[in-house]
């Protein structure tokens, strides 16, 4: 049982803020009160007559809307649109963005509408609400725009441009930034087509440079329509996209850089992956130094590290010169492959089969230990189980041959994904399992095997050729520094069906002996293990502590992820006929949690 | 992964709400979600034919959610309502909603009805040190006034120690009362209890029959597993016994998830979180957790088999793995972004197999758990970022997880507010992908998001509230584009609307299967079998009284809806438009099954009351009175009745002479109201009320006011002038004549406030109706008689045909051009 102790000890001031809150509000809002409300209230002012019969019709305008009932629901709209002659200006006011917001979208959605019917309701709209004059003209182009009605849009926008009321405050100014921006879209659609027709034309005639000579100044005059907006912080994709191709048209690289790195350096903009990787494709097509395009993408890693370019990342770091920028390579290919949809990405795979050979060859075994250390205990059960060695043999054969030869470098030759590639008798990829094999001999991370793993092997690979009923070879267990004295590394199978394992001592008390020192220095232990393999087979092999060492010696649990080890001193060892036979740990307990 | 090239152009505001002064861009009206963007206008032409070839969407088959399983046999109260706690004497129509709790009310009935509880142990203490009896005159036997031997000392004593005693002792209990109350009504506004469902689908051998678990009992205290097999031909059948787990405590949430092949369930209880292993035999358990200052969400992980995150109320975040054990993750007894007092955490997986989402009211972030503590990136901010609104909170996040090539990204997130509905990309936190301003009338704690049926389908998201409304999205878009709406949202038919399938009622019994059927919705869930002939979706609903309802999803081709039409010169597709469509009806089957439901549900003995007033019973009065035999045969009946325990009806008196409408009342003095009562009553309460408008109205000022109405009207009525629908008088006729039918009461045509807004529409469309006769009319427009009627009241009345006309009866009139 975890418990987690500081809870008990904070104060009780909880029960005071809920209470508050039940009465007089804890800021949040709910929707559904006035509806409780009214369903108690008996005395006062009564709503008008006029309040409540819009308020029930626009509930019904909903509900139709929700239902798609669109011919309903413009019924009702013809009857809802009197909210318009309310009293109450400001109510009035609110009207108009809820007639707007509702009416558009049935007009949007009825099957008989046009867009006739609908220019005719927007430019209705907008003289009644002077105040979203802005906002509804900017709906209305989009929706044109989404209609195909390019012209009609920017003449649109046009008039909505150069629209003033009162003062001009900043949120009127956004807006009208927002509506150049649009306008400027709409004439990089137009530039764009005159710049097709122009790769059409011959390059040596006369009227190509008059022509380009057009396009470059058009394109000078939208470019000045995106200017304002993409000051602004935003998502505003398709307006530096098109602004950038534009000013690299009339050759204005440098504005374009600007513009790029502004749009993805600024702190106020929200981290865009796609301003990143517009900077790098620029940088791409001017073919600015390799350091430049690794400062983009290392950015880009750090927001995006399942991200399609990660593999080119990984390309450009590889093929550097500095050792950190190499090390920086690997960690890139296991940061894609941690994600769920990248699961399944041969290339990466690929990559990583490759460069981890590549690095293992070059002695750099620290980096791929150092990278493995926190996804061992994931990675395993995420990418190399046995379930996906089965499913991936199934749908995509090179998949699994490349996954499993990774999970032999990483795992060892033990690793079940493995093991069930290599089982699998297919004429095609002997010869391919074979150099896996080959190859993850060669290169297996979990190469400096522990001498618990050299002593026992043996054994058991004795084992599976007298009896074929046992499982091939797997390890159990790894033990850092086994000592040698005190019959350190000796394995002995008691009468209780427990496999005893020797550690060792350690040498003098305090003496120095490796990281751990000696049994006697009472922090870190050597400890004798005893291992019962439990009937149900190999899936629940469970470690048991001997009775009688836990008897004889203070005992230390410890926990090692799926081992429960006992540790006692010992010097000297041996199978005594009367070792009693122990009782089964439970295998679930109940843990606190808080 | 790929991510999508191109956004959508947005706004970026931080902070608080309302600190900058930046258009509100959030006006945005929810078809500014189909819109699309050309990439270049030649591109476009070649882009538009593909999303056209595929929009199979899905459409309910039935009318409304039928019964699965027989209704639970446990009792089913609705607890306390807004009237029981709110004071009833509130007023009405306040700009501030204001909220009064009840204590005094609550405390006087509690005095009246629980009087030894409230008086006693102060009768008790006095007891003690008082003989209240006297001493020298107890010989006489005489039953005399207590008061009399009332000795001196007592009486000081109550003079003194009076007021204390009643003060302290009444001001105690309604110090604990008032906590009670406000507790009872926070829970009332939002109980988050179920936040998540206590639902869940587990797929079984075939993938035809799979698993129900859900709570059941009155306590919700037993696990049940039900199998149920889907075949898309016919209704869901119940395989066989659920089999069942009791538990110690009520069941709040039910996750299941499967990976690698290896099933999954978890369940949440207030202070336990339980894990079990589901497999061919019996579900094995894996581990139980207990959380002491209660468990407010469970999620299993959709990357790794066996792993799960809880939260609990003091704002920690554990990962238990099968391997490690409990791990705390995230540890903050403060919220993500502002102060908020809400203890409620969630927890969920994202497509990092190692990070956690971690989210409360006010926010959610992402969590490295094998990063240092407490640092983490915010995904969503309940502030300017996600354009939210005053007092928005975060009511559930989850993260849809399953991913396959051809559904939506797996970095996609799902966060519901009491107002909106976000998709949220970890990739590019803080900016939402899609929003949807729901509007439902009850908190929305449920969401599924079911993969697409066929390769680049739309993926339905069946998003639930608690009080039973069902809202069907559907949402398309692969890795490489942002997710959007395929189509406007819809409201699936919710449990009240299949009332009308039941048999009709005596009020009392009426109104119990009116409350069964309202009792909040506590878990959704939803199956679609692979590889079925026709695709198919199942939805099943939990209510909060134990009982589980289904509904069917087909597959149709989408009607013609704009945004996939391409230019407007196009003719439009041959699809009929969706509301034109015959709507589902009852099938016999439907009908049979319900009353057969109805049949068990009157068999479910009452909730037996907490306290009641004492009563005396009747049946022994009446075997004490000696029958007379001058009785005639009503009283006889009735007689019988009371001793039965019935209602005596009209058919127990024998045929009475059919009733008829009473005669119009006499013309009495001529006065305007009962002129137009008369002329109502006689069915011609429109031509007065335009005799009426002819001699009043002042024609000119009129003009000038409604002048702006009309010209908007008119693009409305355009619409609307083409179909030619029943008139309102012929409705109400139906309406009156299926009033007329015996045993017909108000209730079986849905709730009274429906009829309420009902009664006000019809006139007001009246009024407007004849408002607009006294204007110049455009041509196009309907005849002031023929305002056409709601359809909801047709479809209210039972059994009654649809009465939509199939479309392009009439010739399409040209339309009228207004503005200039």
């Amino acid at each position: 049982m975890t418990d987690f102790s500081e809870e008990l000890t904070r104060p009780g001031s909880e029960d005071d803020q809920v209470e508050i809150s039940a009465v007089s509000g804890t800021g949040m809002h709910f929707p559904w009160l006035q509806e409780h409300l009214d369903a108690v209230a008996t005395r006062g002012k009564k709503k008008k007559e006029f309040a409540q019969t819009t308020g029930a019709c626009l509930s019904f305008i909903k509900e139709a809307l929700l239902k798609h009932q669109w011919q309903r629901a413009a019924e009702y709209m013809c009857s809802y649109l009197q909210i318009l002659e309310d009293f109450d200006s400001n109510k009035r006011q609110s009207a108009t963005e809820i007639v707007w917001k509702l009416g558009s979208e049935v007009l949007f959605y009825h099957p008989e509408s046009s867009t006739e019917t609908f220019n005719t309701f927007a430019d209705q709209m907008k003289n009644i609400g002077v105040l979203n004059y802005l906002k509804i003209s900017l709906q209305h182009a989009l929706y044109l725009i989404h209609h195909g009605m390019l012209e009609e849009a920017s003449r649109n926008l046009s008039q909505a441009e150069t629209w003033r009321y009162g003062e001009k405050s900043s949120s009127q100014e956004t807006l009208i930034n927002l509506v150049q921006a649009y306008k400027g879209l709409l004439e990089y659609f137009s530039w764009s087509e005159r710049k097709m027709e122009l790769s059409k034309l011959d390059k040596d005639d006369y009227a190509y440079s008059t022509e380009a000579r057009n396009i470059v100044s058009h394109s000078w005059k939208t470019s000045v329509n995106f200017n304002a907006l993409i000051k602004t912080p935003g998502v505003w994709d398709p307006f530096v996209k098109s602004y950038v191709e534009m000013l690299e048209f009339s050759g204005d690289r440098d504005g374009a850089r600007k513009v790029l790195t502004s749009y993805a350096y600024d702190e106020k903009f929200p981290a865009n992956p796609n301003a990143h990787v517009y900077l790098y494709n620029f940088l791409k097509r001017e073919k600015a130094p390799r350091a430049k395009l690794l400062s983009v993408l290392k950015i880009l890693y750090q927001i995006v590290p399942s991200h399609k370019l990660m593999l080119e990342f990984h390309l450009l770091l590889k093929k550097s010169e500095k050792e950190e920028h190499r090390k920086l390579g690997l960690a890139v290919l296991f940061g894609l492959l941690d994600f769920a949809g990248c699961t399944r990405n041969i290339t990466a795979w690929k990559h990583l089969a490759s460069y981890l050979r590549q690095i293992l060859m070059q002695n750099h075994l620290a980096w791929v230990q150092e990278e493995w250390k926190s996804r061992r205990n994931w990675w395993p059960a995420f990418h190399f189980s046995y379930f996906w060695a089965k499913s991936d043999w199934k749908e995509d054969k090179d998949l699994a041959y490349e996954k499993a030869l990774i999970a032999g470098m990483l795992l060892g030759k033990g690793c079940r994904y493995f093991r069930y590639i290599l089982k699998q008798d297919h004429q095609g990829v002997k010869k391919k399992i074979k150099l896996m094999k080959k190859s993850v001999k060669k290169y297996s991370i979990v190469k400096p095997p522990s001498l618990c793993l050299a002593v026992g092997l043996p054994i058991l690979q004795e084992l599976q050729h007298q009896a074929r009923a046992v499982p091939p070879a797997r390890i159990i267990l790894e033990i850092e520094e086994l000592a040698s004295n005190h019959n350190g590394g000796q394995l002995l199978f008691g009468l209780d069906s427990h496999l005893y394992i020797f550690t060792g001592d350690g040498g003098q008390p305090g003496g120095p002996f490796g990281k751990f020192g000696s049994v006697q220095n009472n922090g870190h232990s050597r400890f004798i293990i005893s291992i019962v393999e439990d009937e149900a087979g190999e899936d629940s092999l469970g470690f048991q502590a001997p009775a009688h060492s836990a008897q004889t010696a203070p005992a230390r649990q410890r926990h090692q992820r799926e081992q429960r080890c006992f540790c006692c001193d010992s010097s000297r060892c041996a199978i005594s006929h009367q070792a009693p036979v122990l009782p089964r740990m439970p295998s679930f307990s109940s843990v606190l949690c808080d | 992964m790929d991510f999508p090239s191109c956004l959508r152009p947005s706004l970026f505001l931080t902070g608080p709400l309302g600190v900058s002064d930046v258009p509100d861009l959030s006006f945005m009206c929810s078809w500014r979600d189909a819109l699309t963007l050309p990439e270049s206008p030649l591109q476009n032409c070649k882009n538009t034919a593909p999303p056209l070839a595929k929009t199979l969407l899905w459409e309910p088959v039935m009318p409304g959610p039928l019964p699965l399983l027989p209704p639970c046999p446990d009792p089913w109260d609705p607890g306390v309502t807004v009237q029981d706690l709110l004071f009833r004497g509130g007023f009405h129509y306040r700009r501030q909603p204001q909220v009064v709790l009840d204590v005094t009310e609550q405390l006087s009935r509690f005095l009246w009805d629980h009087g030894d509880i409230a008086f006693a142990p102060l009768g008790k203490m006095m007891l003690e040190n008082f003989k209240l009896e006297g001493g020298r005159s107890s010989s006489s036997s005489l039953p005399q006034c207590p008061w009399a031997y009332l000795s001196h000392r007592l009486r000081r004593f109550s003079i003194v120690g009076g007021p204390v005693l009643g003060k302290s002792v009444s001001s105690l209990l309604g110090r604990l009362l008032h906590e009670e109350l406000a507790t009872r009504w926070e829970q009332l506004l939002l109980d988050e209890a179920f936040t998540g469902g206590a639902l869940a689908w587990l797929p079984g051998r075939t993938p035809q029959v799979g698993q129900l678990v859900y709570p059941a009992g009155g306590a919700l205290d037993r696990l049940r597993f039900q199998e149920v097999s889907l075949s898309s031909g016919s209704d869901p059948q119940v395989l066989g016994d659920p089999g069942c787990i009791q538990l110690k405590g009520p069941v709040r949430q039910v996750v299941t998830s499967t990976v690698q092949g290896e099933t999954l369930l978890a369940v949440r209880s207030d202070y336990h979180c339980a894990v079990w292993k589901v497999g061919r035999r019996r579900p094995a358990p894996q581990q139980v957790l207990r959380v002491e200052k209660g468990a407010t969400g469970i999620s299993l992980s959709p990357h790794l088999p066996g792993e799960l995150a809880i939260c609990s109320r003091s704002g920690a975040v554990c990962l238990w793995t099968p391997q490690d054990g409990l791990q705390q993750v995230y540890k903050d007894p403060e919220t993500l972004v502002f102060r908020d007092p809400s203890p409620w955490r969630w927890a969920d997986f994202t497509a990092h197999p190692r990070v956690l989402t971690v989210g409360d009211r006010t926010g959610v972030k992402m969590v490295d758990t094998q990063g240092p503590p407490g640092c983490g990136l915010l995904l969503f901010r309940a502030g300017a970022e996600a354009s939210c609104q005053k007092g928005e909170r975060v009511l559930l996040t989850q993260y849809p997880g399953q991913y396959s090539p051809e559904s939506l990204p797996p970095t996609l997130h799902l966060i519901c507010t009491q107002f909106s509905l976000y998709l949220v990309d970890e990739r590019l936190p803080l900016v939402p992908m899609l929003k949807w301003n729901h509007d439902l009338p009850s908190p929305a704690l449920l969401a599924r998001l079911l993969p697409p049926a066929e390769p680049g389908c739309q993926q339905p998201l069946f998003l639930g509230s608690l009080g039973g409304q069902v809202q069907l999205l559907h949402i398309t878009g692969k890795e490489a584009s942002e997710p959007r709406l395929a189509r406007p949202p819809q409201s699936l038919p919710s449990l009240t609307d299949s009332l009308c399938a039941f048999p009709l009622l005596e009020p009392k019994s009426q109104q119990q299967l009116q409350e069964r059927l309202e009792a909040p919705t506590i878990g959704l869930a939803c199956a679609s079998p692979p590889g079925a002939s026709t695709p198919a979706v199942w939805l099943f609903q939990l209510s909060a009284a134990g009982d589980i309802f289904y509904q069917h999803l087909a597959l149709q081709a989408a009607s013609s809806l704009h945004q996939d039409s391409g230019p407007p010169g196009n003719p439009r597709a041959a699809a009929p438009p969706m509301d034109q469509r015959p709507s589902p009806s009852w099938t016999p089957q439907a009908t049979a099954c319900c009353s057969r439901w109805l049949e068990a549900l009157l068999q479910v003995p009452p909730a037996p009351p907490v306290w009641t007033a004492p009563t005396f019973s009747h049946r022994r009065l009446l075997g004490r009175l000696e029958p007379r035999e001058v009785e005639g045969k009503a009283l006889q009946v009735l007689r019988a009745a009371m001793a039965g325990g019935r209602l005596l009806q009209q058919r127990d008196l024998g045929l009475l002479p059919p009733a008829e409408l009473p005669p119009a009342p006499e013309p009495g003095p001529q006065d305007e109201l009962s002129e137009r009562l008369e002329e109502a009553w006689e069915g011609r309460g429109a031509k007065w009320w335009k005799r009426q408008q002819g001699k009043t109205s002042k024609p000119g000022k009129r003009t000038k006011r409604a002048k702006r109405r009309t010209q908007l009207s008119s693009t409305f009525s355009s619409l609307t002038s083409c179909v030619d629908l029943p008139d309102s008088a012929s409705s109400e006729r139906t309406l009156s004549e299926a009033r007329s039918q015996p045993p017909v009461t108000p209730h079986s045509q849905g709730s009274a406030r429906q009829l309420w807004a009902q009664g006000v529409h019809s006139e007001r469309r009246q009024t407007l109706g004849d408002c607009m006769a006294g204007l110049p009319l455009p041509k196009g427009t309907p005849a002031p008689g023929q305002v056409p009627s709601p359809p909801s009241q047709a479809s209210s009345v039972r059994a009654t045909p649809s009465r939509l006309p199939a479309p392009g009866s009439q010739p399409h009139r040209k339309r009228p051009r207004m503005g200039f």
